[in-house]
């Protein structure tokens, strides 16, 4: 009898021991199945905020813009089409250029191309193996050596980095991708707030006007940019105008711009973060009360050059007056 | 386990070979070093003001209307030494000087035997602060060189050369060594050159590289014969070697600097593409592939180097795009194979994209075949139109202009094909908007495609 219960009491512990060094060393749970994923249009069904952010963002409109379309000549310049449609970043590696897309061209700067992994995985926040797209956390999104494949090939990132803000370690993400209404645990905001949102440009630049020995002095200073105002050379530009107090043209001061590898006549004026640029007006007509008003475009032609249009074709950053 | 052992082996049997990937572009450089100096003297450092005596005798000779003294003078600069080069350039560039010295100048280093005199001449063109007659003389003088020694940089030049007579001066010494990049630019400028005069000189210098270079185009040439041209001479196949080496730079403008001017280089340049579709540079490979793509028809030798590179996933889409562009109807059953769903999308879509500019209709079957994914249908459905398949297809590619998520531009490009050959082209065209008023905004071009989409439905009829 006591040999059975001890059997009986062997047969327990050894099972109740199975038990707990099954719970102990137990499989992890078993991945989600590998999934191709090719539209970002998939990605919608779980992360409806961030998509619904990004369709409104200038990634989603970067193939399909007619600004783009235009200085592009329809991507017949080919070498655009390489960010406006790219493979996936992780494809080709952090700070090396990005290759083109054929599939999918419409939807631009897309999720894949930012949160592909060429392993099937996408790049995120969290390690969840068990969600369908199983996303790794990959603290690479967050560097600015991630957005360089595409926007240092208008040196953006190189004047970012020619900036205090390097060294103070403020980087792209902290101006164009806040935390949502400013709380980390809401995520980032897929906006991408840029040179498209005046608000954000209007904190990039201060205009400031003034009277001095019989001369007006401008000054244009890049106080909140952490790279050139305009930055993503070529393309943009930033004009100041004047004109006498109640008429209505503007007069052509001067244009912050890179301009294109043709325009040999034409040198670049952009203005480097925390730099201030000094103009003066010396014109009979400026003695009287004025405005000076700086203009942002983000294409860089005038319909007509002779006498351009500002209030029509660009937009209006600051404006300030000044009294006789 | 020995039966597992011989299923491994049987799978290693099996396996297709990997595509090969290695060092081409270094090697080959390492092969072909460039020993001509890649920078005019001046450039970039402070220049040589040195004015020897014979050297202001050249200026001044050069300058006169005497033809005797004008051969002397050019006998004479056929000495100058290096450093006088230098200061020969100087004088060409300075504003200050006057025109005769000036044009003095460009005809001294057009005699100068010397390479860095020739490098002086292709560096000056494409400022545009320097009146055109002198860029025009500047390019004729290259042109007349007893040896020139630099075609590479002498073919960018036509890419940034604005004015007219240059770059028919450029056009025809270029032809003399086998390139026939400015043809295209003659056959616009005798139509639009800006003077009488000039459309005249096109028009005759186009036909005189006609006849000295046989009745077809470089493209229609290759089109036929798929031939390559003679050996070239080592400085060419070195400097064609320079220019492949910046394919993997990181500025794409100076990448397509290099497609540019390799794209235009004679046809010997195509096995050496080929080779670089093997380079472990990804970029090398990438753009390599595109120049090939955009030499079309002459790229037809590299067809077979191109199907091979459709085993190469980063590469092959680009590969299946440079395949389209080759003409060859023999490439068609390769690119079939790659609108396999199970393949990587990208490379699917590429190749339906392909087929359709390969213009061969005994695609249709394996295009019309295709049911997903929806991005794929849709670029069959580009390439249907092409075919000749249009009136199938538009209804789809009406959807898809009027925004159901595919690129309606594109959708817009695919239905003006089709439009064009119906009866309602002309109301079409009228549509398209005219860039002469700016760039279209994007309200602009919604109201466009409302109008194109209300043209489509009445062409397609109830």
């Amino acid at each position: 009898m006591q040999a059975s219960i001890r059997i009986f009491a062997g047969l327990l512990v050894s099972t109740v021991a199975a038990l707990a060094l099954y719970q102990v060393f137990q499989p992890p749970e078993a991945p989600a199945q590998a999934r191709q994923f090719t539209s970002s249009q998939e990605c919608a069904q779980c992360h409806a905020e961030p998509f619904r952010e990004w369709q409104d963002s200038w990634h989603s409109r970067s193939w399909t813009d007619p600004d783009v379309r235009a200085l592009s000549n329809d991507f017949a310049n080919t070498d655009c089409i390489d960010c406006h449609a790219p493979r996936p970043v992780f494809e080709t590696g952090l700070a090396n250029r990005v290759l083109p897309r054929a599939a999918r061209r419409a939807e631009g700067v897309d999720c894949i191309a930012c949160h592909q992994l060429p392993d099937g995985g996408m790049a995120g926040t969290f390690d969840r193996p068990d969600a369908p797209c199983r996303p790794q956390a990959r603290r690479e999104l967050a560097q600015v050596e991630f957005c360089a494949p595409c926007h240092d090939q208008h040196k953006t990132v190189t004047q970012w980095r020619a900036s205090s803000y390097a060294a103070q370690g403020i980087g792209c993400i902290d101006c164009h991708m806040p935390y949502r209404n400013g709380d980390p645990n809401q995520g980032r905001d897929h906006t991408m707030h840029g040179g498209h949102d005046i608000e954000l440009v209007r904190k990039a630049v201060a205009l400031r006007a003034q009277r001095s020995s019989g001369a007006v002095v401008v000054e244009i200073e890049n106080v909140g940019a952490g790279h050139h105002f305009p930055t993503d050379e070529r393309s943009r530009a930033a004009d100041v105008f004047w004109r006498p107090k109640g008429e209505t043209a503007w007069r052509w001061l001067y244009r912050f711009r890179s301009p294109y590898r043709h325009e040999v006549e034409l040198t670049d004026t952009l203005l480097p973060a925390h730099a201030t640029h000094t103009l003066r007006i010396e014109d009979e007509n400026a003695r009287g009360a004025l405005e000076v008003a700086l203009f942002y475009k983000l294409t860089p032609y005038w319909k007509t050059p002779a006498a351009p249009d500002p209030e029509a074709e660009a937009k209006l950053v600051h404006r300030v007056e000044l009294s006789p | 386990m020995l039966l597992v052992l011989f299923a491994c082996s049987g799978e290693q049997r099996n396996a297709a070979p990997a595509y090969r990937l290695e060092p081409v572009v270094a090697p080959a450089r390492a092969r072909h070093p460039l020993t001509l100096p890649l920078a005019a003297p001046g450039t970039g450092a402070a220049a040589n003001t040195a004015r020897s005596e014979l050297l202001e005798q050249v200026l001044g000779a050069l300058g006169e209307r005497d033809e005797r003294l004008k051969t002397l003078a050019r006998k004479d600069a056929e000495q100058l030494p290096p450093a006088e080069i230098a200061a020969l350039r100087e004088v060409l560039q300075d504003a200050a000087e006057s025109d005769s010295r000036r044009g003095a100048a460009a005809e001294a280093l057009g005699a100068s035997p010397l390479p860095e005199a020739e490098l002086a001449l292709l560096e000056f063109m494409p400022d545009l602060r320097t009146p055109a007659w002198l860029r025009a003389v500047v390019t004729f003088q290259w042109g007349r060189r007893a040896k020139n020694l630099y075609l590479g940089k002498a073919i960018l030049r036509l890419k940034y050369e604005p004015d007219d007579e240059a770059v028919i001066w450029l056009a025809d010494a270029l032809s003399r060594h086998g390139s026939r990049a400015g043809l295209d630019g003659l056959e616009v400028l005798m139509q639009r050159a800006r003077t009488e005069e000039l459309r005249a000189l096109a028009a005759e210098r186009w036909q005189a590289i006609r006849s000295a270079t046989g009745p077809e185009t470089g493209s229609e040439m290759g089109a036929r014969t798929g031939a390559v041209d003679a050996p070239p001479a080592s400085e060419r196949v070195a400097e064609a070697w320079w220019w492949i080496g910046k394919l993997a730079d990181w500025d794409l403008r100076q990448v397509d600097d290099a497609r540019f001017v390799l794209q235009r280089l004679p046809d010997w340049v195509v096995p050496l593409l080929c080779e670089c579709l093997h380079d472990s540079n990804v970029y090398t490979r990438v753009h390599a592939a595109q120049t090939l793509a955009r030499m079309g028809a002459r790229a037809r030798p590299a067809g077979s180097a191109l199907i091979e590179a459709l085993a190469e996933r980063q590469l092959a889409p680009t590969a299946a795009e440079a395949l389209g562009m080759l003409g060859d109807a023999g490439v068609r059953p390769a690119l079939e194979r790659c609108l396999n769903a199970g393949r990587d999308p990208d490379l699917a879509v590429a190749a339906a994209m392909a087929l359709g500019r390969l213009g061969d209709a005994s695609a249709l079957p394996a295009l019309r075949a295709i049911a997903a994914p929806p991005d794929l249908v849709f670029a069959t459905q580009l390439a249907r139109v092409r075919l000749g398949d249009g009136r199938a297809v538009a209804p789809a590619l009406l959807q898809a202009l009027e925004g159901n998520g595919h690129d309606p531009e594109a959708a817009a490009t695919a239905l003006g094909e089709w439009m064009s050959q119906g009866a309602r082209k002309e109301q079409w065209q009228a549509l398209l908007h005219d860039s002469a008023r700016g760039i279209e905004s994007a309200e602009q071009a919604a109201v466009r495609r409302i109008a194109q989409a209300r043209l489509v439905r009445e062409e397609l009829g109830p």
